[in-house]
């Protein structure tokens, strides 16, 4: 029978369908005696471990859970609380203004804080090691008093 | 894991139909839900495997599904057929799955395709794997939609009511896709003549359409 537009595009044979048929039925063979090594256990487990079970608590398990947290809460006192307390209580700083850190009373340390100059007279090497040697500059100043003593003298003379 | 040894529960279970077990499953029976499991593991690990050509993507998809199964037990309509539902939501999932970048996987009847059948010779074993490679290609050049009417037909075995159910369209138009995607295969299986798909009077009349349409342009 000869077809026409719509039926003969349409149309499929029953040989042709047999043919196809038998085709996929081959092709298809193979994979038809693939099995899964998957078991049962592995599908439960993922089950419970996207949606884990949420059981409601009892009074035991209440009362277990409100221990728990006011044992953390206790522990978390202990451990924040004490190094606040400290803080809270140091003592304060003393004001420090700046005419007295240019003035040199006060001293940067190198480091973060300010520090009043040494002046005891048991440490400060001024004192220790007498007048004369109080610095380089009075050394220096007084060697040059004692060089022109002669000439002074001498000109006096004359 | 180890196979357990069969016992009258399993023989039991295999006699319950799907109803009696969701229900039991239900009611929290752990053997009622691997029943289930073991009845349509194979099927929907072959239906994974046949969109997704990966055998571990197939894997995760049974579980995935199984797993939804496990959570929408109390959801399931006891009085629906729990086959086309799990067939669902592996052919989604299938879908869904992204391909893994830079793998590329071998033709699905690998291993198996080059057993000789007894008396068969070494040039029909490799002839026989050419004409199941064509096939498979030729299956996979289907658009997605008659690709899955295909092998779940030809591969899971379903029937049209249960495809129609799974892939959610009237029975009519998983006939008319199954019809259309079994013309196209015929058509692309007749351009392999060295193969022994018979010549068919459709592919000289597609051939023939093509020369008009290449006359006209």
């Amino acid at each position: 029978m000869r077809r026409y537009g719509l039926a003969r595009r349409a149309h499929l044979d029953l040989s042709d369908r047999l043919i196809v048929d038998a085709a996929l039925d081959e092709a298809f063979a193979p994979l038809r005696t693939r099995t899964a090594t998957i078991g049962a256990a592995r599908v439960r487990a993922a089950a419970r471990w996207t949606h884990p079970a949420a059981t409601p608590l009892g009074g035991l398990a209440l009362l277990a859970r409100l221990g728990q947290l006011s044992v953390a809460a206790v522990i978390s006192a202990f451990l924040f609380g004490a190094p606040i307390a400290s803080l809270s209580s140091a003592p304060a700083a003393p004001g420090i203004s700046e005419d007295a850190v240019s003035a040199g009373a006060w001293l940067l340390n190198g480091r973060t804080a300010v520090q009043r100059p040494v002046v005891s007279r048991s440490t400060d090497y001024r004192m220790t090691a007498g007048d004369p040697a109080d610095n380089t500059a009075t050394v220096r100043r007084e060697a040059r008093r004692i060089a022109r003593a002669p000439e002074q003298a001498s000109s006096n003379n004359r | 894991m180890t196979a357990k040894p069969r016992t009258s529960d399993d023989r039991q279970a295999e006699l319950r139909g799907d109803r009696e077990l969701v229900h039991a499953a239900r009611a929290g029976d752990d053997f009622a839900f691997d029943s289930l499991f073991y009845r349509y593991r194979d099927g929907i690990y072959r239906l994974g495997l046949a969109i997704t050509k990966d055998p571990s993507a197939a894997e995760e998809i049974v579980v995935d599904t199984f797993a939804r199964a496990h959570r929408a037990l109390e959801r399931l309509e006891p009085d629906d057929s729990l086959r086309p539902w799990l067939y669902r939501v592996a052919v989604n999932l299938s879908y869904n799955r992204q391909p893994r970048k830079g793998v590329s996987f071998s033709s699905l009847d690998e291993g198996t395709a080059d057993l000789a059948a007894e008396g068969e010779s070494p040039s029909e074993v490799a002839e026989r794997a050419e004409r199941r490679r064509v096939v498979l290609e030729c299956v996979d050049a289907l658009g997605p939609k008659h690709k899955i009417v295909v092998v779940l037909c030809y591969l899971n075995g379903l029937n049209l009511a249960e495809i129609a159910e799974i892939v959610e369209v009237p029975v009519g138009t998983v006939k008319s896709r199954l019809h259309y995607a079994l013309r196209k295969l015929r058509v692309q299986l007749a351009a392999h003549p060295g193969l022994d798909f018979e010549p068919s009077d459709l592919f000289d009349a597609t051939q023939g359409q093509m020369r008009q349409l290449r006359g006209k342009t």
